[in-house]
């Protein structure tokens, strides 16, 4: 059975001793790590100890418990139990988010009632703990509690120009988007469900949806054109754009240049086939213009086809939603940060340890290899956060349907992949390599247009002796960029 | 067989000029006269000028000219890939690439944006509302940067040395306003069809402009593979409606007082029709542009005006002659063969198709002679008694079909190969013209 840390801060000695006692009788499970009697003290060993319920006292000789509270950085699923004489901090100790207020003197019963709702807070915490399951849980108590359904709200404050306001509050305006994330994500686990409102795009490096969109030169990428009609005059069959056929900038008549009748009427002797751009900045001319979006919250300029386009929809709580709101489920998001499992080389080192194991008790060779994708960041540079994230899943994706199944594949970091080649000896695994770096950049060439991706690669036989981090090491020290 | 000989060894040596007069008269003199002389004129030219081509090939590469190559058409989007490959093999490589698509209503401009995007082409100008041949060339020479424009079909697909080649005329001569290349078929081998359009492109394309580029008569700077100096087109403002827009402009070019020169060494592969109906309503097209461009608009060229040019007008009266005049001529003959020779009429016949097999033959030996790829032409030899009804018979019905149809009907102004507002326009300038001139002529 897992401990549970605890620390109690108390100036007055004698309470401290009875507070140390009521902890050890309250639960088993509770482990007091230390007793500090002021603040500096309790900062010291607040931050040596992983601390999962603080018992606090609010008056201490050199700053006050709340003062305490803004100094250390408080754990996001620690408990933390107020202990006062004074009843006038209830309100202020609400805003810290402590889980209970314990007015002294206070029975031993009250103690151990306050101790076991922490731990069972403690608890539901620990399963459902990261930032975007709270925050989906206070929504979603909000909304049951209000009887309203969580709706996109236009707004040119907020980031994404869409705002869920019992969502929404919770989040910076930094990070306003991961709203979209955690709705959708409690979509797919059964907790809401989702009607379409419409579709927003937002800057790939910050997600802002408030863009300001206009055509760009593809050569220099200026926004300063000048944009015309081309004229047919079908007599003479003369083309160009409506300035060859204006006499005068103060009269509407169209002369043609080359046969120097006066257009008469459009579709009867004239027509406007197209559309030519002409750049002001660098003469190109052309008739295929990009469009960017320039973000005005972080300056990135980005074409409007990299930009992330998001579905905003207005959601409904489930069952399930509401069994969650009243705390008879506990929310558990899955897959929230996608990269998690892709740039992992702790697992890697797992698969490894396993591997040098294997080879101990038996007589194979295996291979370890590393991929570094040298230039893939003058890529990223253009696709923002969202579509590097989307870039790397994708590559693995593929990585992994190539891959044997007794091999293994997974990101180091997010330019360099390593590969555990089972029971294959270094030509074979170089064969492999060699087609999977085909395979790599042709995908990267068929969705970036045309971009060459370069390679280096290094790899190994694993050695039974030596221990897995030395085979890392071993394969990075091959790459130059690697100290 | 011996009747047959018997006959013509009776006929004797006058009889044989009383039956083939047609051919002695017009054909002989001609095809296999001029084809020969010009071959000799070639040959010791080439000994002497030999030196004037190499300096004049210095001269250009060290000039370095910027060129404008551009491709006006529609629905030819499949094509882009092989004819944009051939011009990024080339051996002179300062040009830009400007494909104009004329409304098309298939691929052509997803393929076209895309070699823009990738840079293998640098400007793709689609007209969303098509507006006829004429009209997508024009934009193009609009957007031309160039000092030179090379004209393509985009179904075609040029010999690595096929711009450097098309260029040297024009530092050879600076009077040369236009330089046509040489069209060789692209599918050769397909059908009889385009086997015969193989042997006819080099018996009339190569050798015929040959022969009348070195008389200085050359009427047409081909469409397919054309090269001309901006100046010039600038100062003919481009291109008018088709069909047959092609030779307009080398008329047009020539009426300036600019040369205009075939280059056979500049080889471009076409892709010629694969059916006899089709290569029919190809050839029906350029045929009534005969009527429309030389007979109609540029009829001034007959008359003696203080412009007239007596090159200029031979160059037409050569071809209204040969190709139009004798079409009807033949007629003639035909009926003087018939009525006359009823009875022999089967001697006649095997003689006729012997007579012209050798003409063929020796107009074929002239191709051989000049072509650097001679060895892969031989076999083709067998085709050329097959050639005598080809150019004999089929090609003479649809020309005379074609006359008949432009004269009569002015069939060109309700072509589908231009689109309807512009050939409307053009019969009501075609109108007003005629009325201006019949006012001055009264």
């Amino acid at each position: 059975m897992k401990k549970i840390n605890c620390l109690i801060v108390e100036d007055d000695a004698a309470f401290q001793t009875v507070a140390f006692h009521m902890v050890q009788k309250a639960d088993r499970r509770l482990n007091p790590v230390g007793m500090a009697s002021n603040g500096a003290e309790a900062i010291e060993m607040y931050n040596r100890y992983d601390i999962d319920i603080l018992f606090l006292d609010i008056h201490m000789p050199d700053m006050s418990g709340f003062e305490f509270l803004d100094e250390i950085e408080i754990k996001e699923d620690m408990q933390i139990i107020l202990m006062t004489g004074d009843e006038d901090y209830a309100l202020q100790a609400f805003e810290y988010g402590i889980t209970d207020y314990l007015l002294k003197p206070f029975s031993a019963i009250r103690f151990r009632k306050s101790v076991s709702r922490a731990i069972e807070r403690l608890k539901s915490e620990g399963q459902s703990s990261s930032t975007e399951n709270v925050l989906l849980r206070k929504a979603l108590q909000l909304a049951h509690s209000r009887n309203k359904d969580l709706v996109p709200v236009p707004s040119r404050t907020s980031k994404l120009g869409y705002t869920y306001p019992l969502l929404t509050i919770n989040l910076d305006y930094e990070n306003e988007f991961t709203a979209l994330d955690i709705l959708d994500s409690a979509e797919k686990e059964g907790l809401l469900t989702g009607e379409f409102v419409d579709y927003i795009y937002s800057c790939n490096s910050c997600y802002n949806g408030l863009l300001h969109f206009r055509e760009s030169c593809p050569k220099c990428q200026s926004s300063h054109l000048h944009i015309e009609d081309l004229v047919h005059h079908f007599p003479c069959a003369y083309v160009g754009p409506v300035s060859d056929f204006v006499k005068s900038e103060s009269s509407d008549i169209m002369e043609c240049p080359k046969c120097k009748r006066i257009l008469k009427h459009i579709g009867v002797d004239y027509d406007k086939p197209s559309v030519m751009y002409s750049c002001q900045q660098c003469d190109h001319e052309f008739q295929d213009p990009h469009i960017k979006a320039k973000c005005h919250d972080c300056g990135a300029d980005t074409r409007v086809e990299r930009l992330v386009k998001r579905k905003v929809k207005k959601y409904k709580l489930t069952k399930l939603g509401r069994d969650a709101a009243t705390g008879k489920y506990n929310i558990n998001l899955k897959g929230f940060d996608e990269l998690n499992d892709i740039i992992n080389d702790e697992y890697f080192i797992r698969l490894l340890k396993n591997e040098i194991g294997r080879k101990k008790v038996a007589n194979f060779d295996s291979t370890v290899a590393a991929l570094q994708f040298s230039n893939l960041t003058d890529l990223y540079q253009g696709i923002g956060e969202k579509g590097q994230k989307d870039l790397i899943i994708e590559l693995f994706e593929m990585l992994n349907r190539e891959l044997h199944s007794s091999d293994a594949v997974i990101f180091k970091d997010r330019i360099t992949t390593l590969f555990l080649f089972t029971e294959k000896g270094v030509e074979e695994s170089q064969a492999l390599l060699a087609k999977y770096k085909d395979r790599l950049a042709e995908l990267i060439r068929d969705n970036f247009d045309d971009f060459e991706v370069t390679f280096e690669e290094a790899l190994m036989l694993i050695e039974e002796q030596k221990e897995p981090q030395f085979h890392l090491k071993q394969l990075m020290s091959s790459f130059n960029n690697v100290e | 067989m011996v009747d047959f000989v018997t006959y013509w060894s009776m006929e004797g040596v006058s009889g044989f000029f009383r039956v083939f007069w047609f051919f002695i008269l017009f054909e002989f003199p001609r095809f296999i006269v001029m084809d020969y002389s010009m071959l000799l004129v070639y040959w010791i030219k080439g000994k002497f000028a030999e030196k004037d081509y190499q300096e004049a090939r210095e001269d250009f590469l060290s000039a370095k000219p910027f060129i404008s190559v551009i491709v006006p058409g529609k629905n030819e989007g499949e094509n882009f890939e092989r004819l944009v490959e051939s011009l990024e093999e080339q051996t002179y490589r300062n040009f830009e690439i400007i494909i104009v698509d004329d409304g098309s209503d298939d691929h052509s401009t997803v393929i076209g944006r895309h070699l823009e995007k990738q840079g293998r082409i640098d400007k793709f100008i689609s007209n969303t509302v098509r507006g006829g041949k004429a009209s997508a060339a024009n934009t193009a020479l609009r957007y031309a940067t160039g000092e030179f424009i090379v004209h393509l079909d985009a179904d075609s697909s040029l010999r690595y040395d096929a711009i450097e080649e098309i260029m040297i005329p024009f530092y050879m001569d600076s009077k040369i306003g236009a330089v046509g290349g040489n069209l060789e078929v692209r599918n050769p081998d397909v059908n009889l069809s385009t086997t015969f359009q193989q042997i006819e492109y080099n018996i009339f394309i190569m050798v015929g402009r040959m022969v009348t580029s070195s008389l200085g008569i050359l009427r047409i700077v081909s469409g397919a593979f054309g090269a001309f100096r901006k100046e010039a087109l600038d100062k003919v403002h481009g291109w008018d409606i088709g069909p047959g827009l092609d030779g307009d402009i080398t008329i047009k070019i020539r009426k300036l007082g600019y040369r205009v020169h075939f280059e056979p060494k500049a080889t471009i592969f076409t892709t010629v029709p694969e059916s006899f109906i089709s290569l029919a309503k190809q050839r029906m097209r350029w045929s009534r542009s005969l009527v429309r461009f030389r007979l109609r608009k540029h009829n001034n060229l007959f008359m003696p005006f203080e412009t007239f040019d007596l090159r200029n007008f031979l160059t037409v009266a050569e071809n209204i002659f040969f190709n139009f005049i004798l079409n009807f001529f033949w007629y003639i003959y035909m009926i003087d063969i018939i009525v006359n020779f009823n009875q022999e009429i089967l001697y006649v016949l095997v003689a006729g198709i012997m007579l012209y097999s050798t003409s063929k033959f020796l107009q074929y030996v002239v191709v051989l002679i000049l072509s650097r790829d001679w060895k892969r032409k031989l076999k083709y030899l067998a085709y050329l008694p097959g050639m005598v009804f080809y150019t004999g018979y089929y090609m003479r019905f649809i020309r005379t079909a074609a006359y008949l149809k432009e004269l009569f009907f002015k069939d060109s102004f309700s072509d589908n190969w231009n689109p309807l507002k512009t050939s409307a326009q053009a019969k009501i300038l075609e109108k007003n013209i005629e009325r201006v001139f019949s006012k001055t002529g009264s």
